[in-house]
């Protein structure tokens, strides 16, 4: 650590401050707090996967996944109560479909114990995997008729009507949840099996979201989804930003604050050790993978956490907007263009490219305008309708260039992770 | 000289492993490496092949200055060597596994793999087979003849012979010394000392990174100091 | 008998078609994966490009493919995979060897190669829009139908051209594989620097030259697949994530560095999920007759409703990953 790293972090952070200025003036102050609020929610995600990637170089390319559950967890959690779901048959018929869920989970994990009734091996084995296969079958066939009669009769079960902030954290558990088990079977590996298992999960988490019409209304969508704080409705956008703003910001800086401590404790040091070089971390034993389990769950509670707090600003439940470009990748961009293991590096990161991710959008727009006018006027071209479509899609590419020049030129990110020496 | 190599310092990255040592024999000659475990003998290896970047010292082929000639373009100067560990293509027959050794020549080398065959004449019978699938011995004889392959002016054998039986033991070293009859010059870095001085021209022996004794493999067995500190009494 | 007809349409035939996309694109993962050590997450979008460039040189060509009587999109297939070889190890040039020079861990070629990804989704985009195309706007798409010389059989066993021209294309590629592979030096060094890099560096191998011949395989394999599998259905522009699952799930299942495995890999996804999202009911509708009449079939009996396809691979994905990570065909544990 020494003087010009200081000064650089300060010039960058006066950049970014800068922005925020320039966006005040020309935007106003609901758009700035709109960006800023969303921007602190990105932050969150973005300390959750710099613990992963940086301190630990797990490899999670299932970030939006986990959004979806930590959006859909807070959802059930804090939507009005469905009066015309609770009073209906359908509550009947979820209620005995879920008594028949236990029952079959029970009779599969007897069956798992058979080996004590003397059928073992590969007996055994082909006994396990019929009664699966039977009670998925099962669980399938039962579900169809009663997410239809809850669709045709109620629409969808609705939420439980509890505080947001419950549903966040409930949120984050659940995200967590997921990543013990994706962990647990991808961790003793290399870390591409563990991208290619997020990845995976990532696209299931939101096709089951976006197909179970009965649990979240599906494409039809869910709106409003309430605020922590007083909403626009009730106070004005600004007033009402600023609140959502100051608690997502104070919520940042507490995760900061925890990290940090963590980061400086033993336990950070370890997790540095096992990144940078496993084969002699490998003599602590078996360890390592508890402790990259640990790390994995915890930075995908975070993101869970975060892409509760996301969802929930934009006020709508809409699985079909989990995209892997917005809540995966972008906080990719934002933890190599900060800085990897850097968690300074990781909320300027997501300041920044958040700010630059959506400035992209009128950029891009009045550039393919002009390259319109101009094509028509001295080529005749004539552009395609969906121009401004496209233009938007194409942001995706400088995304893509943006991660592969930042690993090319600043692999260690603007604000790389400080290496005090302790030994 | 064929190979010389003089006040090397080399490491992996922090405290060098290798503290200024030199190594050196002629065409035909074995030399064998021997010293306690974490004398630095394998790294010695490497650092002649080319495998770790030296911080100090010169390593100069027949005179010619090599010192900052990556191991690939050693081979085609004619420098082969075997690792301890993985010195196979597992998946590869043995017959694609000896081509391997010969990817850098582009004439016709069938008389070499027959030569290899009478060499090590297992290998003839398995030359179809997977090499994943050999025993041991048979397994170090694939990597020295892949390493044979290229026809070098030198070998570089890391302890060909450990975890092997006894017979294979005696079969590997009968066909090292073959390999130097040829005119070959052999460095072998050894566990077993005693064995591996009975058929030196020269032996090096190191401890610490440093070279402790030098001398014909013969006068060092004599030698009762060595005698003591290395070759268990 | 119509139902077993059914059947075959349906598994037997949609299996085969898409197990060999999944294959012939598997083998360009497995390699990568075994020369280069990463995850090649672009490869489902340069099969995306590969279809793209085939449509391009078929609408500058129209009517190329009525001269032979085999449709346009596949005759300047050829064109395709010399483009996409190209592109491929343009890509390589502009940013996997960089990273690759500077000796950086093979997971930071994996962040890479996600960038690239991005960057092509963009590219396509852009350039073409995202609204489906076909090869066969002018064409007709040729239809077989076999009957089926049973008495009770009343429908046709049913194959469309594309879908022929597939298969073949798929088995001539993986036969010239193997040809490549087994016979020539270059092939035989590829297997070599999969099977232990560092010997092979040591050997004097040159690994520049194999990491070429590898995107070249890689990029034309997937110029196939892309192309035959647009053929086939539409050309849309989101087939990457989708693919890819599949795809990292079948080199993964055949055991990583290994093509032959990639190719049992393929099939064996391929058919999985054509058997989890078959409706079972159909086959056992006959039996119903001699069924007591308490049980009644179901209308739908599908392990997996079509929605959800992607959780099959995924499945697979896991359960190899926990219980034999080495892939069937015993490939390198990374």
């Amino acid at each position: 650590m020494n003087i010009d790293q200081y000064r650089r972090e300060i010039l960058l952070f006066s950049l970014v401050g800068l922005a925020i200025v320039a966006i005040v003036a020309f935007f106003g102050q609901a758009y700035t707090l709109r960006m800023l609020a969303e921007a602190a929610c990105y932050a969150i995600l973005a300390l959750g996967l710099t613990l992963q990637w940086g301190y630990a170089g797990l490899f999670n390319a299932g970030g939006m996944g986990f959004v979806a559950i930590g959006g859909f967890i807070t959802m059930v959690v804090a939507f009005p109560v469905n009066d015309a779901f609770w009073g209906s048959e359908g509550a009947k018929a979820l209620g005995f479909f879920l008594i028949e869920v236990a029952v079959i989970v029970l009779a599969v994990v007897g069956l798992t114990q058979i080996h004590r009734i003397g059928i073992r091996g590969k007996l055994k084995a082909v006994c396990v995997m019929v009664g699966l296969a039977a009670a998925f079958l099962f669980f399938n066939n039962e579900l169809a008729p009663v997410a239809k009669l809850i669709e045709t009769e109620s629409g969808f079960i609705g939420g439980l009507g509890l505080p947001v902030l419950l549903g966040w954290i409930l949120g984050g558990l659940a995200a967590a949840f997921v990543a013990y088990w994706i962990g647990k079977a991808c961790l003793g590996l290399r870390a591409d099996y563990l991208a290619i298992a997020t990845l995976g999960i990532a696209e299931i988490i939101k096709a089951i979201l976006k197909n179970a019409d009965w649990l979240t209304r599906g494409t039809l969508t869910v709106s409003p989804l309430p605020w922590p704080v007083p909403t626009p409705n009730d106070i004005g956008f600004v007033a009402a930003r600023s609140a959502y703003l100051a608690l997502t910001a104070i919520m940042v800086a507490v995760i900061f604050v925890l990290l940090q401590r963590a980061y400086r404790a033993p336990w950070g040091r370890m997790m540095r050790a096992i990144r940078d070089n496993e084969v002699s971390a490998a003599a602590m034993g078996k360890d390592i993978n508890l402790r990259r389990l640990q790390i994995f769950v915890l930075g995908s509670g975070l993101i869970g956490f975060g892409g509760a707090a996301l969802i929930s600003f934009a006020r709508i439940f809409d699985p079909s907007g989990f995209t892997p470009l917005k809540h995966t990748f972008l906080v990719w961009v934002m933890v190599l263009v900060g800085g990897a293991g850097n968690n300074l590096g990781a909320i300027f990161g997501a300041v920044a490219v958040y700010i630059i991710w959506l400035m992209g959008e009128p950029v891009a727009l009045l550039l393919f305008e002009s390259v319109r006018e101009l094509g028509s006027l001295w080529f005749d071209w004539e552009a395609p309708a969906d121009l401004m479509t496209r233009a938007l899609q194409a942001r995706v590419f400088f995304v893509g260039l943006t991660i592969t020049l930042a690993l090319r030129f600043v692999p260690r990110g603007l604000i790389p992770e400080r290496l005090n020496k302790i030994s | 000289m064929l190979i010389k190599a003089s006040n090397i310092v080399a490491g992996y990255g922090g405290e060098p492993v290798l503290n200024g040592i030199d190594l050196s024999i002629d065409s035909g000659q074995i030399g064998v490496i021997v010293g306690p475990n974490g004398a630095g003998k394998s790294t010695a290896l490497k650092s002649v092949f080319g495998l770790i970047q030296l911080t100090q010292g010169t390593v100069s082929l027949a005179g010619d200055d090599v010192t900052h000639v990556p191991p690939d373009q050693r081979v085609s100067l004619g420098i082969s060597y075997v690792p301890q560990e993985m010195n196979i293509f597992p998946s590869l027959t043995v017959r694609e596994n000896l081509e391997m050794g010969a990817f850098i020549r582009n004439d016709d080398f069938s008389s070499v793999i027959d030569n290899m065959y009478d060499l090590f004449p297992p290998l003839k019978q398995k030359a179809t087979a997977v090499a994943g699938q050999l025993s041991g011995g048979q397994r170090q004889m694939v990597a020295i003849a892949r390493a044979l392959m290229i026809g070098p002016r030198l070998l570089l054998l890391d302890e060909p012979t450990v975890g092997l039986s006894p017979a294979f033991v005696y079969e590997i070293i009968e066909r090292i010394k073959a390999i130097a009859a040829r005119g070959v010059g052999v460095l072998i870095v050894e566990q077993n000392a005693r064995r591996a001085l009975e058929i030196a021209d020269i032996g090096f022996v190191l401890a610490a990174g440093k070279n402790l004794y030098t001398d014909s493999g013969e006068n060092l067995l004599n030698d009762p100091e060595v005698a003591k500190s290395f070759l268990g009494g | 008998m119509n139902e077993l007809i059914f059947f075959v349409n349906k598994v037997l035939i949609s299996g085969t078609i898409i197990g060999c996309i999944y294959a012939l694109g598997a083998i360009g993962v497995t390699l990568v994966f075994g020369i280069l050590r990463f995850a090649n997450f672009s490869h489902a979008d340069m099969m995306t490009v590969g279809a793209y460039i085939a449509f391009i040189f078929a609408s500058l060509m129209p009517g190329a493919g009525a001269l032979i009587g085999l449709p346009t999109g596949f005759v300047v297939l050829p064109l395709a995979i010399i483009c996409l070889a190209a592109f491929a190890i343009v890509v390589d040039r502009l940013f996997y060897r960089p990273l690759r020079e500077r000796k950086v861990r093979p997971v930071m070629l994996l962040v890479a190669s996600l960038g690239v990804t991005l960057m092509l989704h963009g590219l396509v985009r852009l350039f073409a829009g995202t609204s489906p195309r076909s090869f066969f706007q002018d064409e007709k798409k040729d239809v077989f139908r076999f009957d089926v010389p049973f008495e009770l059989a009343s429908r046709d066993i049913v194959i469309s051209e594309p879908q022929v021209l597939l298969i073949i294309t798929s088995i001539v590629c993986i036969f010239a594989l193997h040809w490549f592979l087994t016979h020539t030096k270059l092939g035989k060094a590829m297997r070599a620097m999969s099977d232990n890099a560092d010997l092979a560096l040591v050997s004097g191998i040159n690994t520049e030259k194999i990491v070429r011949a590898t995107w070249i395989i890689a990029g034309s394999l997937a110029a196939v697949a892309g192309t035959l599998l647009s053929l086939d259905v539409v050309l849309k522009p989101d087939l990457s994530f989708n693919l890819l699952l599949p795809i990292f799930a079948a080199a993964i299942v055949g055991g990583i560095g290994r093509p032959y495995g990639a190719i049992a890999g393929g099939l064996l996804v391929g058919f999985s999920e054509t058997l989890a999202i078959f409706n079972w009911s159909i086959l056992l509708r006959p039996s119903a007759e001699f069924l007591p009449e308490w049980i009644d079939i179901p209308a739908r009996m599908a392990f997996v409703p079509t929605e959800y396809k992607i959780i099959v691979p995924f499945v697979i994905l896991i359960a190899v990953l926990i219980w034999r990570p080495t892939g069937i065909f015993k490939g390198q544990v990374l």
